[in-house]
């Protein structure tokens, strides 16, 4: 057992390494408090779609791993979902482009509720029946995003970015893409992906540790020899796929999603994690509701309440999508485009780089007084290679410098263009 | 005043603006709150207040208008960070005079901010149709809320938005501040020194009584309402009305009866209609006590939507017959106490809960409601369930069908 202590937010985690390879990082939470958040998490996602394991190269339908994480909750005496709401406790799932998530709320029954838990991830339960109906399941979900203009724009942009990256699919994959998944699949990705020693999980909120040290002994056991797969992403070009799309639609207001294709730096997990962060607060600087180009596109009227810039790095994908809805969309993208390929040195200063790194600040509190936010991003950062409360230290080590360098990784004949205008 | 004290690490500053709902001011009491937390005298454009936002480590304003029965509460909330974390000293009087000059004193309002709200409201409306989850959740409203202010949005039609005046607005303004009744609560642990900077800060403070009334019209003959559109899934909404309100001794039961029919993985509706016909991906049911009634909505296959339809009001119709069992109502117990409990760890619920407990004038403890919700028997969930009268569907549907 290891104690960290991290002062500056009065927080502490205690980390135990269990027989079977699973890590377990606990963060009490000061009582009073009834809630306890528990989550399971394993760094296999939506963009593993290739991978050797064993000796043998494998690949797998685009939206497996979301297919996964629905069929895990299938068990030889029911659905796991069941059980967990007949226990009182909210259970939940997610997938994400590089990790896949299972977690529940709890207030009461929390050792009946972890065992089942660990349970239902120790027992993988594929029949033909269960899965064929899934597929209908998840079919209905995947229609549900289609119909949502944000997410059924950022399907069809990815693949004007990506030749051969992943990241080209839907994390549900496609209603083609999922009709191939079967048991075999299923029980490979198990086989690789969820063995104990890739699991992490996370608790946060009230535990009393001397009987969770009882529960968790009782539960550990030597697990067979393993080794992580190796995920192979397939080479791809910097160009893009296509650079402009423009469709008539029968909308009420014209939308535009800009992709801005970035060729991916060299670095270790912890290089990465600093370049996404400052390009994070380089889009915030530049874009965000304080920045003096976002009053004038306001002040403008080109766009409204719905603008929005997400910054996405993945493994040898990365991406700035910004979108917005407009009445005037054609000079709002000409306006974009010129905006973030000039030089923006200017535009950059170091004093609205100092406050936006206090506000960045405020926002790690933020997250961390929310208990499952607090419990997520811990488990993302230690995927990624940190912790949340060690991102701060980044943050202060982050330069003007390397703001201007993210920026200027910006090019024209890389940004992407796609354009519902009403018919 | 009202002070709630834990150990979160931030600590917020809530207003609540208290009336009568009134059509007439829906569209005014909706964009006043926008308005007014964009700027203030001292931060005169957007732009400052957003870098002075930004400068207290990102603290942040939230709003929004909510109706309980008959009554309209506008809320504004500040929120910031402990300065006791971020060991600075001044942050809390910041917050507090911004909380205060932002929302109280001012002398005047920013009209460049009232037109650019006014124009992003419209341009939020023009585009609605494409946002279909939210466009068939107003549709539904408009039928289902027939004759009833519930018929039209929190935030105004849009032909009351685009009627909207500066004038008007300033005048709005000052009936909030003057006629509206007021609760301000801070929540988070203050030390006392923090605790008397507020109560003079906010001096001659009213107790309040509110008139809060609960009422819905009468089931009529049932209404079907299809809208066709392009869309890869039909939305559909049905309404029942449940004449049990917030106050009455059933309310208990009949959010216990939601909770089975449809409120959890487990529920009715979710193991037949998605997980034993593999009909949707996602439907729940919700239950009002404010307004008495029960909603089930979904998202459910084009190819399938009729079947989909009949099996979810069959379903109901054999809850009418057969009832509840035992084990369901337990698991229901067990569900509604947790989340009661789990409510009280967060911030803004147990302010919305302190708030609450004004409105109703029940000073009840969780203790106490859980209890209330541990002594409700079978008996009690078939008053409930006798009780519901299907009224509305409303669905969606592909406009090539």
């Amino acid at each position: 057992m290891i104690k960290k202590t991290y002062p500056n937010f009065n927080e502490e985690v205690i980390i135990f390494k269990l027989k079977n390879g699973m890590q377990i990082h606990i963060m009490p939470q000061p009582l009073p408090f009834y809630s306890t958040y528990v989550e399971v998490s394993v760094p296999y996602g939506a963009l593993d779609i290739h991978y050797k394991f064993n000796q043998e190269t494998h690949e797998t339908p685009p939206g497996t791993a979301h297919f996964f994480e629905h069929k895990i909750f299938a068990m030889p005496d029911g659905d796991a979902f069941s059980t967990f709401s007949k226990l009182g406790v909210e259970a939940n799932a997610m997938t994400s482009y590089d990790q896949t998530s299972y977690l529940f709320k709890s207030t009461d029954h929390f050792y009946e509720a972890l065992s089942h838990l660990l349970k239902m991830l120790d027992t993988p339960y594929f029949t033909d029946e269960n899965i064929e109906k899934e597929k209908m399941i998840i079919g209905e979900e995947l229609k549900m995003y289609q119909d949502h203009p944000i997410y059924s724009m950022q399907d069809e942009l990815m693949q004007m970015l990506y030749f051969n990256h992943p990241q080209k699919y839907d994390i549900g994959g496609t209603l083609e893409s999922i009709d191939q998944v079967n048991k075999d699949v299923l029980n490979h990705v198990y086989n690789a992906f969820y063995h104990p020693k890739n699991r992490l999980m996370v608790i946060a909120g009230q535990i009393d540790l001397e009987a969770f040290k009882t529960f968790i002994k009782a539960y550990d056991r030597e697990s067979m020899s393993y080794t992580k797969p190796i995920i192979n992403y397939p080479k791809e070009p910097t160009k893009l796929v296509l650079k402009d799309i423009k469709k008539k639609k029968n909308i009420g207001m014209n939308k535009i999603m800009l992709g801005i294709k970035l060729k991916p730096e060299a670095g270790n997990k912890k290089d990465k994690l600093r370049q996404e962060l400052a390009m994070t607060l380089a889009m915030g600087l530049l874009l965000g509701p304080s920045s003096k180009f976002y009053e004038t596109l306001s002040e403008q009227k080109l766009i409204n309440q719905s603008f929005s810039a997400s910054t996405n790095f993945q493994k040898y994908a990365e991406n700035i999508i910004i979108y917005a809805e407009s009445k005037k969309i054609l000079k709002l993208k000409k306006t974009l485009v010129d905006f973030l390929t000039k030089d923006l040195t200017n535009d950059l200063t170091l004093e609205a780089f100092s406050r936006y790194k206090k506000m960045y600040l405020g926002q790690i509190i933020y997250t961390i007084n929310q208990l499952e936010a607090k419990v997520y991003y811990y488990g993302k950062y230690w995927h990624a290679g940190s912790t949340i409360f060690e991102v701060i230290d980044m943050l202060n080590e982050i330069t003007l410098e390397d703001i201007n360098h993210q920026v200027s990784r910006i090019k024209k004949r890389y940004i992407a263009s796609l354009i519902y205008q009403k018919a | 005043m009202h002070f709630i004290d834990n150990t979160f690490k931030t600590i917020q500053f809530s207003v609540f603006f208290t009336t009568l709902d009134h059509l007439d001011n829906r569209a005014y009491r909706n964009v006043l709150p926008s308005v007014l937390t964009k700027t203030n005298d001292s931060f005169k454009t957007k732009l400052s207040l957003n870098e002075h936002l930004e400068d207290l480590y990102g603290a942040y304003f939230r709003h929004k208008v909510e109706k309980y029965g008959n009554l309209s509460v506008i809320i504004m909330t500040l929120t910031i960070p402990h300065p006791k974390i971020l060991k600075d000293e001044t942050l809390f009087d910041q917050a507090l005079d911004l909380f205060k000059k932002t929302i109280f004193e001012r002398d005047s309002l920013s009209e460049d901010v009232f037109n650019d709200e006014k124009r992003n409201l419209v341009e939020l409306y023009e585009g609605l149709k494409d946002r279909k989850r939210q466009y068939a959740q107003i549709k539904f409203f408009e039928n289902f809320f027939e004759g009833d202010n519930d018929r039209i949005p929190l935030a105004g039609s849009l032909k009351d938005i685009k009627k909207m005046t500066f004038e008007g607005l300033n005048t709005y303004y000052q009936t909030v501040l003057n006629k509206d009744q007021m609760e301000i609560m801070v929540n988070g642990h203050l030390d006392d020194v923090m605790k008397s900077k507020v109560q003079k800060a906010f001096l001659n403070h009213d107790i309040n009584t509110y008139n809060l009334n609960t009422s819905f019209r009468k089931p009529r003959a049932l209404k079907t309402v299809r809208e066709k559109i392009e869309t890869k899934q039909a939305i559909l909404m049905i309404g029942y009305i449940l004449p049990i309100y917030i106050k009455d001794s059933l309310y208990e039961a009949a959010l216990l009866f939601d909770a089975i029919l449809g409120e959890t993985p487990e529920s009715r509706l979710f193991q037949k209609i998605r997980e034993e016909k593999g009909l949707c991906y996602d439907v729940s049911s919700s239950y009002d006590g404010y307004k008495g009634i029960l909603l089930i909505h979904s998202g459910v296959s084009l190819d399938q939507k009729d079947d989909a339809l009949d099996a979810m009001i069959e379903l109901v119709n054999d809850m009418k017959k057969l009832y509840v069992t035992e084990e369901e109502l337990n698991s229901a117990k067990s569900y509604l106490s947790h989340v009661y409990k789990s409510n009280s760890d967060s911030q803004s619920t147990l302010t919305r809960r302190k708030f609450s407990s004004l409105i109703l004038n029940d000073p009840s403890s969780i203790d106490d409601r859980i209890e209330r919700i541990l002594n409700v028997t079978i008996d009690d969930l078939k008053q409930v369930i006798d009780q519901l009268t299907l009224d509305t569907i409303y669905m969606l549907e592909e406009e090539n069908d």
